[in-house]
């Protein structure tokens, strides 16, 4: 049974990368705050007496239905389908041409000379993250930032293990198009 | 119909996207830092005011409490165990046998006052023995 310094050490760790987890998705760092406060208490309420090496996992699980819940409850599901409507038909399986989507982006965007100092860069891949397809963005952020392993991604996403890997490829292939159009260079 | 050319992320790409993820968590501003904070305390007040706990944590420091012998004091409550065992040991053990004793007083009390001829008595000898299992 985990102690309630054990508890609070663990969501010291975590909660940083759990709001940007959370307002890279809602777009919102008012409503970010909320979720994840959500999902710390009911990591307490429910798992708190759970050993600390399963937090991890059942927070993140717990974050992502939060997440999920929010999306629910205020029935703006059509809100990222239609942002995200100029990179796919709405089903985040579904082929795309990302590119083709992106040539009227790549016209608009800055000019590939003009040098990013580094916060426009971070800020940049912040944006490119938040416009990934849900799915994606997921999965990226689970298995690249939070490197938890594939199976570990498949059973918080609740989708199998080559699912998790498609989504990583095309999170990676979307994020470099929506970087080089914006002329971000790494 | 145009064509496009996407460089995949290297490695070394896909590395400093995170490294700059990384160093955005130092960017969040003080007022959402408290807010998190605040979050977390109250999360871990939650757990600390749980049933489950509060439950748990007395049974624990009780059983504990009662089986070491701390310079507390705590030889009264084993020497006042001892002291409820000999009392309810003695009441229960006397009850029985006092319950048994009487049987067998009776029965010699009774035994002592019969005549002989009694003892040929079929059916006496029956009643006794059925009065005796009474």
């Amino acid at each position: 049974m985990a102690t309630s310094k054990e508890l609070s050490d663990f969501l010291a760790q975590v909660e940083r990368r759990a709001f940007k987890q959370a307002a890279y998705a809602v777009r919102d760092d008012h409503t970010a705050l909320d979720i994840v406060q959500d999902a710390m208490m009911r990591l307490a309420e429910k798992y708190g007496t759970r050993p600390a090496t399963e937090f991890p996992m059942l927070f993140q699980r717990i974050l992502q239905n939060a997440i999920l819940d929010h999306f629910r409850r205020n029935k703006v599901r059509s809100l990222w389908t239609t942002l995200f409507s100029s990179f796919s038909s709405g089903d985040d399986d579904e082929e795309y041409d990302l590119l083709e989507t992106l040539a009227g982006e790549g016209a608009k965007a800055d000019d590939p000379e003009v040098t990013l100092d580094r916060a426009q860069t971070m800020k940049l891949i912040e944006t490119a993250i938040s416009r990934l397809p849900s799915r994606q963005r997921e999965a990226f952020v689970l298995r690249y930032w939070q490197e938890l392993d594939v199976a570990e991604t498949a059973n918080i996403m609740g989708c199998s293990q080559g699912s998790v890997k498609t989504h990583c490829s095309r999170a990676v292939h979307t994020l470099s198009a929506l970087l080089q159009a914006k002329g971000v260079q790494l | 119909m145009k064509s496009h050319v996407t460089k995949e992320l290297t490695p070394q790409q896909l590395a400093k996207v995170l490294q700059l993820l990384d160093d955005s968590l130092k960017q969040i501003d003080h007022k959402t830092l408290r807010e998190l904070e605040q979050s977390r305390k109250q999360a871990v007040a939650v757990l600390e005011n749980s049933p489950r706990v509060a439950e748990s944590q007395p049974a624990v420091t009780g059983l504990r409490y009662a089986l070491q012998l701390s310079p507390h004091g705590n030889y009264r409550r084993w020497v006042m165990a001892l002291v409820m065992l000999t009392v309810f040991s003695g009441f229960f053990g006397s009850k029985f046998l006092r319950n048994n004793g009487s049987i067998d007083t009776d029965t010699l009390v009774l035994a002592s006052e019969l005549p002989p001829e009694a003892y040929t008595d079929k059916e006496f000898v029956a009643w006794l023995e059925h009065t005796s299992r009474l």
